[in-house]
């Protein structure tokens, strides 16, 4: 059974978030933050609860950070997590991608940031944007929307198809972000650097 | 059968043993208890317990007893305070529903029978079980005893006067001067790994008197399907019928069934009341623990009892939340919670099923 031992917690969707976040600490050498995954948006409701009770949470957390996709609306995305710690008797930011200031410091990030709509794979596709292989993935989406086939969830269809073209194949965005396939100097991840440089 | 739901809702207990202070709200029929060793848990049932019976003046010396403090001294009354100080009083207060009560109970020390003991150790009080001793020392104020000052507002009591209870030692007697007018309504009792069979053969007579057997059995069948029925013989042993050419000594079963049939037969003996239970998984394998909540939640609900646990297992608290959701999944009337001690200050974590059983689908820890 996992006791928490750590002082800096984050709170991300599911396995993929906890390997690209690893990857952006360790880029950024933010050390000593543990990753918890909830298993998926559905699960923040009964998981984050559950996690702010986990032994040691009490006694040991000083900072505590929730990241969320936006999927189709990042207000909703943040009063959501908002409401949800709230609940919790926890004080969390009043602004979406802030964290607020008490003897818990709690922040809330919605991705991909800007309070635009999307997904972590939203994000990672804009540190490549300007990568070559992004014509040719847009040239294969071009491709096979003129075969009639229009990929339900395009962002995940782009980001496997630029991984596919990587040296070595990652199966996911989180393993992409390991095997440092996104560009982490980006200017697109400035605001999520700044959030998480509440970690440092 | 009526069933009239007296259980607590809250508890607030102040002074007791290692509680400096502590209070708990949003109890349901299930509670169990976690925490470190040294956290509390033991003295929060204990605090539970005296506010079930606030005018018996004799459960601290039971309490004592549970832990193995069997004789009195001024020392054995100090024991129940915090930091051994008399100078502060003991104060546990809690709500009761149906019927809707508030009770108050402060325990002090009872100075005015403080005297210098001249004799030394006596058998014979409460029963022969303690022994009382003479270890005044000059260096500290001796107390002889504790007064019970109990209070209770709810539309049961019209008179809110203090209702007061004394034990005192005299000479080499306890003395113990009970209000007259005051009947209790709550049934409670505490069971530990020592305890546990203490009462047993007491307990199936009551319940055979009370024609109860049939409702213990049908429990036990939910464990033991060939069980057809439960006899108290004349040698004291209970023996159990299932469908051989002769009864069966309990005892055979091994350690876990009679272990179960003794917390089954404590729960039956309660009805409408509250059993309290020290460290629970004690005794029982950890596959058993299963076993162990499926009764308890059966005989609980059937005999309409609140239960007040602790445990310091994993598989018990896993047992515990599983067995619920199987035998009640709709019914939102199960707490486990956490006491986390800094020094003196003690939080309390709460989780319900629901919580219960997302920590531990991702491995959380909840202890």
């Amino acid at each position: 059974m996992v006791i928490i031992q750590q002082k800096k917690i984050l709170a991300v969707e599911g396995d993929d978030e906890i390997n690209f976040f690893e990857a952006l600490f360790r880029y950024l050498g933010i050390t000593n933050v543990e990753i918890y995954q909830v298993g998926g948006k559905d699960q923040f409701k009964n998981k984050l609860p559950a996690l702010v009770r986990t032994t040691g949470f009490l006694v040991n957390v000083e900072t505590f950070a929730v990241i969320r996709d936006a999927n189709g609306d990042a207000k909703a995305a943040f009063n959501s997590i908002k409401d949800i710690l709230k609940k919790q008797n926890l004080n969390p930011p009043d602004r979406v991608n802030k964290f607020s200031e008490s003897v818990l410091k709690i922040g809330v990030f919605i991705m991909p940031g800007r309070s635009e709509e999307g997904m972590l794979e939203d994000l990672c596709l804009s540190t490549v944007k300007d990568n070559p292989i992004m014509q040719c993935v847009d040239d294969y989406i071009n491709c096979i929307n003129k075969l009639g086939e229009y990929p339900k969830n395009l962002a995940k269809t782009k980001t496997q198809s630029f991984l596919a073209a990587m040296p070595k194949i990652a199966k996911s965005v989180g393993l992409g972000a390991q095997m440092g396939y996104w560009n982490f100097d980006s200017e697109v991840l400035v605001e999520l650097k700044l959030f998480i440089e509440n970690f440092r | 059968m009526k069933k009239v739901n007296t259980m607590f809702e809250s508890i607030s207990i102040e002074g007791l043993r290692v509680l400096k202070k502590i209070s708990i709200d949003d109890f349901q029929q299930f509670n169990l208890f976690v925490g470190s060793n040294n956290c509390g848990k033991t003295t929060l049932l204990e605090g539970i317990f005296l506010l079930s019976s606030p005018t018996n003046a004799q459960l601290p010396l039971k309490i004592n007893r549970f832990r193995g403090i069997n004789f009195i001294d001024d020392y054995t009354w100090r024991l129940l305070f915090k930091d051994l100080d008399i100078n502060s009083n003991i104060k546990i207060s809690g709500e009761l529903k149906k019927p809707k009560e508030t009770r108050k109970l402060v325990i002090k020390p009872n100075k005015d029978e403080s005297i210098k003991y001249t004799s030394i150790a006596k058998e014979g009080a409460d029963k022969g079980l303690i022994d009382i001793k003479n270890s005044y020392s000059e260096s500290a104020s001796a107390i002889g005893g504790l007064i019970f000052e109990y209070s209770i507002k709810g539309n049961r009591i019209r008179n809110h006067k203090k209702i007061i209870t004394k034990i005192f030692r005299k000479g080499d007697d306890l003395e113990i001067v009970s209000p007259k007018s005051y009947e209790e309504i709550l049934q409670a009792i505490f069971i530990n790994h020592n305890t546990i069979f203490g009462d047993v053969g007491k307990r199936f007579n009551d319940i055979q008197i009370k024609k109860q057997t049939g409702r213990v059995v049908n429990v036990l069948n939910k464990i033991e399907p060939s069980l057809n029925s439960l006899i108290s013989g004349t040698d004291g042993v209970i023996y159990f019928d299932i469908g051989l050419e002769r009864m069966l000594p309990i005892s055979v079963m091994g350690d876990g069934i009679p272990r179960i049939l003794a917390i089954i037969l404590a729960i039956a003996d309660t009805q409408n009341g509250i059993v309290i239970i020290d460290e629970i998984e004690n005794g029982f394998h950890y596959s058993s623990q299963d076993i162990l909540w499926n009764a308890i939640i059966n005989s609980a609900k059937e005999f309409n009892v609140q239960i007040f646990a602790t445990t310091h297992s994993l598989e018990c608290v896993k047992a515990y939340s599983s067995a619920h959701s199987r035998l009640y999944p709709q019914e939102d009337d199960l707490r486990l919670f956490r006491i986390e001690r800094r020094k003196d200050n003690f939080d309390i974590i709460c989780y319900d099923n629901t919580l219960l059983e997302s920590s531990l689908d991702s491995n959380w820890e909840v202890r």
